[in-house]
């Protein structure tokens, strides 16, 4: 009864991510992560601690470190060590990200077991929740998930990896790159059977596709309700390599180009001039400099020529976009650079990402992983406001929601960029106004700043929330 | 000559699926090895996963190890036919050493 007592009070500080694995779990104490590793774990530990697995994967940024620390154990019955894990400055999940992102993801986890395979061990799991990115880079964040590799044992996480990379990437990749939202439906990655129905039918000529995909799925179906011994099944080392060589294979040859969507060409189809362009960059690093935020949130950021301005100051930055291609040309114009700051990520601010999983607890939504310190809202309101028909004072109310300051974009009615949404439908925005926008937002905010764009009539503003 | 061809490319294939299926027989020597008991996984592996997955390891492994003996036997070839011109060059330096 004590025990089950403890485990309950002890589960309060337990992050709601973390239940399914028995090896240990994730909980918060005075506004630090740790993760306790349980007694039925321990050889694992051990095993990857001294054979020198952790240090290789460590010293590749494959793998997040951690400190071994002496605090009090949550479930002391069951705690072999606690361990403070480094701390990811922004959570993402594979539903926001563009595909290169998903394709790095997928290749870093078969790197990982390739390395864990070189030291007497393999991956348990093949969750893309697994992988997080730091310093613009993907890295695996589950410490427990590394098991010891018996000879003749197949990959455990080999159906997990399907369906976690390989389907949607192959979706994305073939069919349409919208499909990675089907992410968000199924937490346990894409059904197979599912991937198959979708896929065009020349996907069953490529012989990686037939088999982790087609063939899987038939072969899922087939053994559904047939007890097998799952035990008796062999695996050489030979064919385990072989997997992932294949697995790799596949995923490098899977590729998405680029088909112009809407405004993936947005800077060159802007109606102001370049001297408008320059000033309005100029203004938003002045209110930058001014406010020397923490962090930055970019809403509506497109392919990132802004949010830039906060990472070249050496500012953590997340910025969203609804458009895929955007987001791809930002993540992949950020790793030619070199950049370390800044996180792209796919985000429909008209639908934010929700809280998903068990009790809607075990994916945060968009909202709980903030507020960031400040936001910027470019060009962002005429699309919340006209096409989304989004009232001036809820935006106003979700931004405070998210921020500490605020750096946005007022553009009127008489732009033509606003005019152009107004073109296809019946103008029913008496009230959007620059003076309905200020009254609006100053009740939330403090307008501590404002700047009009030279050779525009678009103006910028600095606010700050007011406290509650 | 076409008779050759055709008993090398008979060979080839008889080889080849030695090889693949002998993967199987490989693996299940390890039989004994393999505690499945002391394993216990918290996600499901998935009966038809690792079925299929056995078998395109299997196909897979065996092509790669084709790939490997290939690469032995065209080393072994080319060893034998580059070691034995070498020593025919040998000999003949020598022989002409001696004749001087």
């Amino acid at each position: 009864m004590t025990k089950i007592r403890r485990v309950r009070r002890a589960s309060s500080a337990q992050l709601p991510a973390s239940f399914r694995d028995p090896s240990g779990f994730l909980f918060r104490q005075n506004d630090t992560i740790y993760r306790q590793v349980n007694l039925v774990y321990k050889d694992d530990y051990d095993h990857l601690m001294d054979s020198g697995l952790y240090q290789a994967l460590v010293g590749d940024n494959l793998l997040v470190p951690h400190e071994e620390v002496g605090i009090e154990p949550p479930v002391p019955e069951i705690a072999y060590k606690i361990i403070r894990p480094e701390v990811i400055p922004f959570i993402s999940y594979p539903y926001e990200w563009c595909f290169s992102q998903l394709r790095d993801a997928a290749l870093t986890t078969l790197k990982i077991q390739r390395k864990a395979l070189d030291f007497g061990m393999s991956l348990r799991d093949s969750s893309a929740y697994n992988i997080q990115f730091k310093n613009g880079r993907p890295i695996f964040i589950d410490t427990l998930s590394f098991g010891k590799y018996r000879e003749g044992q197949p990959w455990v996480a080999y159906r997990q990896f399907c369906q976690h990379f390989l389907a949607p990437l192959a979706l994305m990749g073939y069919k349409d790159i919208r499909l990675s939202q089907l992410l968000c439906i199924y937490i346990d990655g894409l059904p197979l059977d599912l991937t198959g129905c979708l896929l065009p039918w020349r996907t069953r000529l490529r012989f990686s596709l037939l088999s982790h995909i087609h063939l899987h799925a038939r072969s899922q179906k087939h053994f559904a309700d047939k007890p097998v011994n799952v035990g008796q099944q062999r695996m050489s080392r030979y064919a385990f390599l072989g997997i992932l060589n294949s697995l790799e294979s596949t995923v490098k040859k899977l590729k998405w180009q680029r088909g112009g969507t809407e405004w993936a060409d947005y800077y060159q189809d802007t109606n102001y001039s370049p001297q408008a362009f320059e000033h309005k960059k100029t203004i938003v690093a002045g209110f930058l400099d001014k406010v020397r935020p923490a962090t930055v949130w970019d809403l509506g950021a497109n392919v990132g020529v802004f949010s830039r301005l906060a990472s070249d100051r050496g500012i953590p930055t997340v910025s969203f976009d609804v458009d895929p291609a955007a987001v791809e040309k930002n993540y992949l114009d950020y790793i030619a650079r070199g950049d370390t700051n800044i996180l792209p990520l796919v985000i429909d601010l008209t639908n934010p990402s929700p809280g998903i999983g068990w009790e809607n607890k075990e994916r945060m939504s968009l909202k709980e992983r903030g507020p960031a310190d400040a936001v910027l809202a470019l060009a962002l309101v005429h699309h919340l406001a006209i096409s989304n028909n989004v009232p001036l004072s809820r935006i106003a109310g979700f931004l405070s929601d998210i921020s500490h300051w605020l750096i946005i974009e007022f553009i009127p009615k008489t732009d033509s960029q606003v005019q152009r949404l107004l073109a296809t439908r019946e103008d029913i925005f008496p009230d959007y106004t620059r003076q309905a926008f200020e009254q609006e937002f100053s009740r939330y905010f403090t307008i501590d700043n404002s700047a009009d764009i030279r050779e525009s009539q678009r103006t910028l503003y600095l606010m700050h929330r007011v406290q509650r | 000559m076409n008779r050759l061809k055709h008993l090398g490319v008979t060979l080839a294939v008889v080889i080849s699926l030695f090889l693949i299926f002998s993967q199987t027989v490989y693996a299940s020597i390890d039989a004994g090895t393999f505690d499945q008991a002391a394993r216990a996984y918290y996600i499901d592996p998935g009966t038809g996963s690792i079925i299929i997955q056995v078998l395109i390891g299997a196909f897979v492994g065996g092509l790669a190890l084709i790939g490997v003996y290939r690469m032995r036997v065209k080393n072994f070839l080319t060893n034998l036919f580059t070691g034995r011109k070498q020593d025919k060059e040998s000999d003949e330096n020598k022989e002409s050493e001696e004749s001087e």
